[in-house]
C-alpha cells in the first residue's frame, strides 16, 4: 500500500443553493503527480483551495499530510509544509523578482536557495526587475518559484500553464517533472488534456463537482478510450459513403474519415473496399487519447479557454 | 520572522509608489510650506498703509509728521506716503493689485496741527476696499496710535497697561502649530485612505489569498502593517521637523512622548483603515470611503486651526474625533513640552486605537468563504 499524502472522503462544498463540489472522494499518493482535469466551473479550484486550508468545506473528511484540515493547529502545520501556485498569481508589484522571493522565503522557517530556484526557472536575468513590469508568463514563473521556496512536501498548482505559449508550457512541464524527481508530491488542476496526459501519474476527471473517472492515463484510455482508429486524410464524402456500407462506426471529422478498428480484419476490408472504388488516400493509425476518454465520459470537449464546447 | 518579512515588504512597496510617496511626504511638505508662508511663518508680518498728509506747510517738525512717525514706530504698519495732489479714492481703484491686496489710505486733513493745538476735533479719513479683510485690523492700530498721540499731547499717561505673557516658556509661532497639525493630519490620511485602498487592492489581486495558504496569520499581517505605518509616521515627522527647523527656524523637537504618540496614532489609523477596508470589498469604494472619512476629520480636528475658533456644534464634533487627541498629543510633546497633557492625549488616542484595532481585526477576513 502506497503512502497517502491527501485523503478526501465525501467532500461537499455549497455556496447557498449552488453545489460546487458534490461529494467527491479520492487519495493522492506520495511522490506522484496527480491531475484534476475538467472544464471551468467543474469545482477544481474550490477543491484545491479547500486542500490548501484557504477555504472551508461544507462537509467531508479531509486529511492532508496526515493532518486534519478542520483543526486550526492542523491547518497551521499543513501550511508550513505545502507550496501553492494560485490561478492568477500576484505578488507585490513594486518589489523586484528577488525581493518578492525573499519575502516568501522570510515567511517560512526554512527555504531553498533563491538563486538556485531563479536559475532553474530561467529567471536569473530578471531578478532585479519589478514584478509589475514582467509579462504574464514571467509572473507565473515567479509564482512557481514561490510555490517551491519553502522546500514543500506537497505542492498545489492550480492551472499552472493556462494562457502560456506552448514553449513556456513545455518548460514548465520540465520544471514540474524535475520537482517530482526530487520527491515532491504534486497536485495540479488543468483543463488541458495534453497536460494531464503528458505530466500526470493519475488523472481524476471532474465534471459538475463529481469525479467521473480516476486512474492512470493508460488505464483510462484502455477502459474508456476504445480501440485504435484508421484516419483517411481528406478522404471526403465518397470514401465515407463507401466505408459506411461495411462499418456503422465510421465517422467524419472535418474532411477526414475515421474508422475505429475493433478487429484487425477490419483494416483489410476497409482497404479493399476503397481500392476497388479506385480511391487512394494518405492514411494513419491513431491511438485513443485522454481527449477521447473525456469525450466518451462527458459527451463534450473543452475549448482552449477552458469552457465547455 | 514572519512579521519582519511583512514589514519590510509592505514598507518597500509603499515607498516605491509614486502616489504613495507624494501623499505621504511631498504633499504634507507642500502644505507646511504654503501654510507656514501664508500665516506668518517668518514672524514679521506688516500691513501696508498709504498716508496722504494734507497738513504740510505748518513748519517743521509738524505734528502731522510726528503722527506719521508714531504710526511707523508700531512696526506692524509699513507706511508709504501718497502725494497730496492725488485723489485717494481713485488711487485705490486704479491700483487694485493683480497680485496681493488692494491699497488702503489714511488721509490726514489740512489744519491737523492747528486744530489739535486749539483742542478742536480732528477727523482722520481711512479709505479701504470692502474686500480688504485686514482693513479693520489696520484701522484698529491707527485708532490706538491716535489715542496715545492725543494723550501724549495732553501730557497725560495711560494707566492701564496690558503685558502679554505666553503660558509656555517657549515662544510658539504659527509654523510650529502647523508642524504638529500637518504631521497628524497626514499620518491620518496615510492610514485611513492609503492603507484602506492598499488592503482592498491586495485582496482584489489575490495577493492576500496567496498569503492565506502560508503560515502567515492575521495577527502577523496586522502587526507588520502597523509597524510599517509607525515607521512611515516617524519618517514623516522627521521630515516635517527638519523642514520647520531649516526653513522657519522653528524650535520643535522630537522626544520619547512624540514617539509614543506616533505609535498610538499609527495603530489608530491602521485600525480605522482596516475597519474601512473590511466594510467594503471593492478597492474603488474603499478609497472613496477612506476619503469621505479622512477629509472631514482632517478639517474638524484642530490640525490647521484651533478648535476654539469653530462654532460650538463643530467643537462638539471635534471632541468626538480621534484625530483631535492625536494632534494635541503631538503638539503637547513636540512644542509645548507639556508632558502631563501629552500623556492624557496619548492615552485617549490609545483608547481609540484599541477600539478600532479590535474592530479592524474583526472585520479583516483571513481566508475565503
Amino acid at each position: 500500500m502506497m503512502e497517502e499524502v491527501i485523503r478526501v472522503r465525501n467532500l461537499f462544498k455549497k455556496y447557498g443553493n449552488i453545489t460546487a463540489v458534490d461529494g467527491i472522494s479520492f487519495d493522492v499518493r506520495k511522490g506522484e503527480i496527480f491531475a484534476m482535469l475538467g472544464p471551468n466551473g467543474a469545482g477544481k479550484t474550490t477543491t484545491v483551495e479547500i486542500l490548501e486550508c484557504v477555504r472551508k468545506p461544507t462537509s467531508g473528511e479531509i486529511s492532508v499530510l496526515g493532518e486534519d484540515i478542520g483543526s486550526k493547529e492542523g491547518a497551521n502545520r499543513i501550511k508550513r509544509k505545502i507550496g501553492v501556485l494560485p490561478q492568477d498569481f500576484n505578488a507585490l508589484g513594486r518589489l523586484t523578482v528577488r525581493e518578492n522571493l525573499e519575502f516568501f522565503a522570510g515567511i517560512y522557517d526554512k527555504h531553498l536557495s533563491i538563486s538556485e530556484l531563479l536559475d532553474m526557472l530561467g529567471l536569473q536575468e530578471k531578478e532585479k526587475e519589478r514584478f509589475d513590469k514582467l509579462s504574464g508568463g514571467l509572473q507565473q514563473r515567479v509564482g512557481l518559484a514561490a510555490a517551491f521556496i519553502n522546500d514543500p512536501d506537497l505542492v498545489f498548482l492550480d492551472e499552472p500553464t493556462t494562457g502560456l505559449d506552448p514553449e513556456i508550457r513545455r518548460a514548465t512541464w520540465h520544471f514540474i517533472r524535475e520537482m517530482k524527481a526530487r520527491g515532491k508530491t504534486i497536485f495540479l488542476t488543468t483543463h488541458y488534456m495534453e497536460e494531464a496526459e503528458q505530466l500526470s501519474d493519475r488523472i481524476a476527471i471532474i465534471v459538475k463537482g463529481k469525479i467521473a473517472a480516476l486512474d492512470t492515463p493508460s488505464n483510462l484510455i484502455s477502459s474508456y478510450g476504445g480501440s485504435k482508429s484508421l484516419v483517411f486524410k481528406n478522404a471526403g464524402e465518397a470514401a465515407f459513403g463507401t466505408l459506411r456500407r461495411f462499418f456503422e462506426t465510421a465517422r467524419m471529422d472535418g474532411n477526414d474519415v475515421i474508422l475505429p478498428i475493433e478487429n484487425p480484419r477490419d483494416i483489410q476490408i476497409a482497404l479493399n473496399a476503397l481500392f476497388e472504388m479506385g480511391l487512394n488516400f494518405e492514411m494513419e493509425v491513431k491511438s485513443p487519447n485522454i481527449e477521447y476518454v473525456f469525450l466518451k465520459l462527458t459527451g463534450y470537449r473543452i475549448k482552449e479557454t477552458g469552457e465547455v464546447e | 520572522m514572519k512579521v519582519a518579512a511583512i514589514f519590510k515588504a509592505v514598507t518597500k512597496n509603499w515607498l516605491r509608489s509614486r502616489s504613495g510617496l507624494f501623499f505621504s511626504f511631498l504633499f504634507p511638505v507642500i502644505f507646511l510650506l504654503v501654510f507656514g508662508s501664508i500665516f506668518g511663518g517668518t514672524g514679521n508680518t506688516s500691513y501696508q498703509l498709504y498716508v496722504q498728509n494734507l497738513d504740510m506747510g505748518s513748519g517743521p517738525p509738524g505734528l502731522s509728521q510726528i503722527f506719521v512717525k508714531a504710526l511707523n514706530s508700531t512696526h506692524v504698519l509699513s507706511i508709504k506716503m501718497l502725494d497730496p495732489s492725488v485723489n485717494a479714492t481713485s488711487f485705490i481703484r486704479n491700483t487694485t493689485a493683480f497680485f496681493g491686496s488692494e491699497p488702503r489710505v489714511l488721509v490726514i486733513p489740512s489744519g491737523f496741527q492747528q486744530r489739535l493745538l486749539a483742542k478742536e476735533n480732528v477727523n482722520l479719513i481711512f479709505i479701504s476696499s470692502p474686500a480688504d479683510q485686514s482693513a479693520q485690523f489696520v484701522w484698529g492700530i491707527v485708532n490706538d496710535v491716535s489715542f496715545r498721540f492725543e494723550m501724549f499731547l495732553q501730557n497725560s499717561t495711560q494707566l492701564i497697561n496690558v503685558t502679554t505673557v505666553s503660558s509656555s516658556y517657549r515662544s510658539l509661532r504659527a509654523v510650529d502649530y502647523y508642524v504638529a497639525g500637518i504631521t497628524a493630519a497626514f499620518m491620518m490620511t496615510n492610514g485611513v485612505i492609503g492603507l484602506t485602498s492598499v488592503a482592498s487592492e491586495f485582496r482584489r489581486r489575490g495577493f492576500l489569498k496567496r498569503l492565506f495558504s502560508t503560515p502567515v496569520t492575521k495577527t502577523d499581517w496586522i502587526v507588520g502593517n502597523v509597524l510599517s505605518q509607525t515607521v512611515l509616521g516617524i519618517l514623516l515627522t522627521g521630515v516635517m521637523i527638519a523642514l520647520a527647523i531649516i526653513v522657519y527656524h522653528s524650535s520643535v523637537s522630537i522626544n520619547i512622548y512624540t514617539v509614543a504618540s506616533i505609535f498610538a496614532g499609527a495603530v489608530l489609523f491602521s485600525g480605522i483603515g482596516m475597519t474601512l477596508a473590511g466594510l467594503v470589498s471593492d478597492p474603488e469604494a474603499a478609497s472613496g470611503l477612506g476619503n469621505a472619512v479622512a477629509f472631514p476629520m482632517m478639517f474638524l480636528s484642530g490640525t490647521f486651526w484651533p478648535i476654539d475658533i469653530m462654532p460650538q456644534f463643530l467643537q462638539s464634533i471635534a471632541r468626538a474625533l480621534p484625530l483631535t487627541y492625536f494632534a494635541d498629543s503631538l503638539r503637547d510633546s513636540m512644542l509645548l513640552q507639556n508632558y502631563g497633557a501629552a500623556t492624557l492625549n496619548i492615552a485617549i488616542t490609545a483608547a481609540f486605537a484599541v477600539f478600532f484595532m479590535f474592530l479592524g481585526s474583526r472585520l479583516t477576513r483571513w481566508g475565503e468563504p
